[in-house]
């Protein structure tokens, strides 16, 4: 057996790459070009910075958060916890940044063309589980706070799971995902399960997806940067700049902007816990997050409603999400080149604000089908009139 | 302003910040927690000034030198 090396005390000496296997130091990540440090082409880093933060404020408050008493410990954290109130409305308006920052990098990406390439296919749809998980993450953690309309929505979850049309042809899966979700369905249990599918399974599933989605970018490149566009920066012999410390340093200054941002809003507007689950109250009426209630309100109309309708018409666009890079067979990858995708793209733009709103001013009022056929009519035609007159006038103004 | 001399100043700043943080913690942790909260952000964001700062020099650095 060799003789042992002597230990080495000189911490400095860690650095140095002597005696290491070759490109032991080299941080295998893409370099940029100064092109690239644009806020536009860094929506992806604003959302793994809100994650960060989401991940660092969510521990803070999972230290005082006790599933045998959810709405008691979410009050004794505003009340009882020294800084407790800013951190656990930090962390709710971090996630609602988060939830916003998703659509955002979607849509961006979506209406950019940025799934067509070669592998950019399988980072789309790892982008479209990752926008499938943080949605169902911000909703756990809705859930968990136990107030009047979070624990119905734990209900109407149930009901989503076991009578939806695959709850019905296969009950034992909707029983075991229902087990899943709330156990035997004591509040000890429904919340001991809610919190570890929050904090760890789906955390860990969004963990894993975003280096997998990073890996493919680095894989990729950022989409929009084209082979004459690089032939021209390498004739004005621009050279690109290594990852660490430029885009490191990008990254950092835009991500700390931006949870700088969320915190002052967290001290200027702190969270008002709603009324509680089993209280007594009077003209009050509670709402489901901004975010739900695009789904909320679907729920409500007439002969498209919780079982037949609802449902479907959320998972139609999530398939469509999925099938994107596969249909759009265009050549080009301009917006106004992809008129099709881009009319359904200004449809759910359209649909899910209008759905929204509706859902504030008039909730749980079913609708008549002809109402919601107008709607739907409606949003189709304006979305589709408008992106075909845009793309004609501009065909009109290069032939003039 | 050199580089240098602005992320002094910053940490200046930064410093006096963590003086009034440091007192709002000690004096009413419940009744400051919002004044606290907003300089924690201006701390955050003097941070970002400084990885700015840092950066142009790297860049600016990079284009004379190579």
């Amino acid at each position: 057996m060799a003789a042992e090396e002597p230990n080495e005390y000189r911490i400095e000496k860690l650095w140095e790459e002597e005696g290491a296997p070759e490109g032991s130091y080299n941080i295998p990540l893409r370099s940029i070009s100064k092109k690239e440090l644009r806020i536009d082409y860094w929506t992806g880093a604003f959302l793994v910075a809100a994650f960060g933060y989401l991940a660092f404020s969510g521990i803070m408050v999972f230290l005082y958060y006790q599933q045998g008493s959810p709405y008691l410990s979410s009050q004794a954290i505003i009340l009882g916890v020294p800084l407790g109130h800013v951190i656990l409305t930090s962390h709710l308006y971090m996630a609602y940044a988060m939830v916003i920052l998703v659509y955002v990098h979607m849509f961006r990406n979506y209406f950019k063309g940025a799934y067509r390439g070669k592998w950019r296919w399988l980072q789309w749809i790892t982008g479209v589980l990752l926008f499938i998980l943080v949605n169902t993450i911000a909703i756990l953690g809705y859930l968990l706070q136990e107030t009047y309309i979070s624990v119905a929505a734990t209900h109407v979850m149930e009901l989503l799971i076991e009578r939806s049309v695959v709850g019905r042809l296969f009950p034992a899966l909707a029983n075991w995902v229902v087990g899943i979700l709330i156990g035997n369905g004591t509040t000890g249990a429904a919340f001991g399960h809610i919190l570890a599918l929050h904090v760890t399974a789906v955390g860990a599933l969004i963990m894993l997806l975003i280096g997998v989605h990073f890996f493919l970018f680095e894989k990729s490149g950022p989409h929009g940067i084209n082979e004459e566009e690089e032939e021209k920066l390498v004739k004005k012999k621009e050279k690109n700049i290594p990852w660490f410390p430029a885009n490191a340093l990008y990254t950092g200054f835009v991500s700390l902007v931006f949870i700088g941002i969320v915190l002052i809003f967290s001290a200027l507007f702190m969270q008002h816990l709603q009324t509680g689950y089993g209280v007594l109250t009077y003209g009050e009426l509670p709402f489901p997050d901004w975010y739900i209630m695009p789904v909320y309100k679907l729920m409500d109309l007439a002969g498209y409603g919780l079982s037949t309708g609802g449902v479907p018409l959320v998972t139609l666009f999530f398939v469509f999400l999925f099938i994107v890079p596969f249909i759009d067979r265009y050549k080009e990858s301009g917006p106004l080149q992809r008129p099709m995708i881009t009319a359904f793209g200004v449809f759910f733009l359209i649909a899910l604000p209008v759905m929204a709103l509706w859902g504030y001013t008039q909730p749980g009022l079913t609708q008549t089908r002809m109402l919601t056929m107008y709607m739907w009519w409606g949003i189709t035609f304006v979305s589709f009139l408008t992106v075909y007159a845009m793309k004609f006038a501009k065909k009109d103004l290069d032939v003039s | 302003m050199k580089s240098t001399t602005a992320i002094f100043v910053i940490v200046a700043i930064q410093l006096l910040v963590d003086l009034f943080m440091w007192y709002f913690a000690i004096e009413n942790p419940f009744k400051y927690q919002a004044y606290w909260a907003v300089l924690l952000a201006i701390n955050v964001i003097l941070v970002s000034l400084v990885m700015l700062i840092i950066l142009r020099y790297y860049i600016k650095r990079s284009e004379i030198y190579g």
